[in-house]
């Protein structure tokens, strides 16, 4: 009794269901879909891609401290001997000397000083505006 | 139109080479059936069609770690539901259940016969109309199994559950689309396909 049940159920579903249609989506849909997939790969294609790139920082890194490794432990017995270097050969120097003896005026120095500074400022604010308006 | 496996792996090849006009074959291919399995899950022309959209997109991305281990009409449907069940929970609305009265006083065949004494057009309003008061996830197991004809167990690839319990779920859809239906029926048509049966 309930096998016949659920047959004639089945049976009714499944002629209702046939009676109705797929639906059919807006009719640029396909256009859409590739001019959106087409944006997808541009994006990839000019993505943030970083100047020096992650393999060439851990060659950097494993170089200094390999460099340091080998002058530190291994060019035993002879290590740096810090407090014996001497900068004396500098105030011989002719070079030297004539820049010792350049006097700057204050303002000039303050001046200097100010376009240091500004130069720091837009560094940072024109890196993240080229990053902006890459990204939009 | 049916699409053989050659063929379908015959563009994929053209799309994984970069012809992304090949694409537009594959989706003129699924669109219909995409859109219409967002629709009855998500019951909202705009949002069925942003998804609709998503989910191609989501396919040409992710088409070059497509092995093949399954059809690629599963594997489309697969993604289609999991967009769907992303825009819900982003939605956080779920569909409204309406509670549906099994023990109808009209049994089953009246119902049917009823239903075959309206006009077809109007038949087929009526049906979608009780699609759309119809659980989400129950309007898409129902449509994936009557229109493309997909076993049990390649449902069960779809919607990521055992083909029991997939089994179980689609009887119950029936369930409730019957019950619907018989909510949604004019009494008038019931009574007047009585009158002309006595």
């Amino acid at each position: 009794m309930k096998e016949q049940e659920t047959k004639e159920l089945e049976r009714f579903v499944a002629g209702a269901m046939f009676k109705t249609k797929l639906e059919t989506p807006s009719p640029h849909f396909t256009e859409r879909v590739i001019k959106a997939v087409m944006a997808e790969q541009q994006a990839t294609a000019i993505g943030y891609r970083p100047l020096i790139p992650t393999y060439m920082w851990i060659g950097i890194a494993f170089f200094i401290v390999s460099l340091t490794t080998y002058l530190w432990f291994l060019a035993q017995p002879a290590p740096f001997n810090w407090p014996s270097l001497s900068f004396g050969f500098l105030e011989n120097n002719i070079l030297f000397k004539k820049l010792a003896a350049v006097s700057i005026s204050k303002i000039t120095l303050y001046a200097v000083l100010f376009l240091a500074v500004m130069i720091c400022v837009q560094i940072p604010v024109l890196k993240y505006y080229f990053n902006r308006r890459q990204t939009t | 139109m049916q699409m053989t496996g050659n063929q379908e792996s015959t563009i994929i090849n053209q799309i994984k080479g970069g012809d992304t006009r090949a694409f537009s074959v594959l989706v003129d291919r699924y669109k219909d059936l995409v859109f219409t399995l967002s629709l009855r899950m998500l019951k909202n022309r705009e949002e069925a069609e942003e998804v609709s959209q998503d989910t191609f997109v989501k396919v040409y991305k992710a088409l070059s770690k497509f092995k093949g281990d399954s059809k690629l009409s599963t594997w489309v449907y697969r993604v289609a539901y999991n967009s769907c069940l992303d825009r819900i929970k982003k939605n956080k609305k779920g569909h409204q259940e309406i509670e549906i009265d099994s023990f109808s006083e009209y049994p089953l065949k009246t119902l049917d016969n009823a239903l075959e004494t309206m006009e077809l057009e109007e038949q087929q309003t009526t049906i979608r109309n009780c699609l759309q008061k119809l659980a989400g996830k129950d309007a898409f197991l129902l449509t994936l199994y009557y229109f493309e004809e997909l076993s049990l167990a390649e449902i069960s690839q779809v919607v990521n559950l055992a083909p029991n319990t997939v089994k179980v779920s689609i009887h119950r859809a029936r369930k409730k689309l019957a019950g619907i239906l018989r909510q949604n029926l004019e009494p008038e048509t019931i009574q007047r396909y009585e009158r002309t049966r006595n």
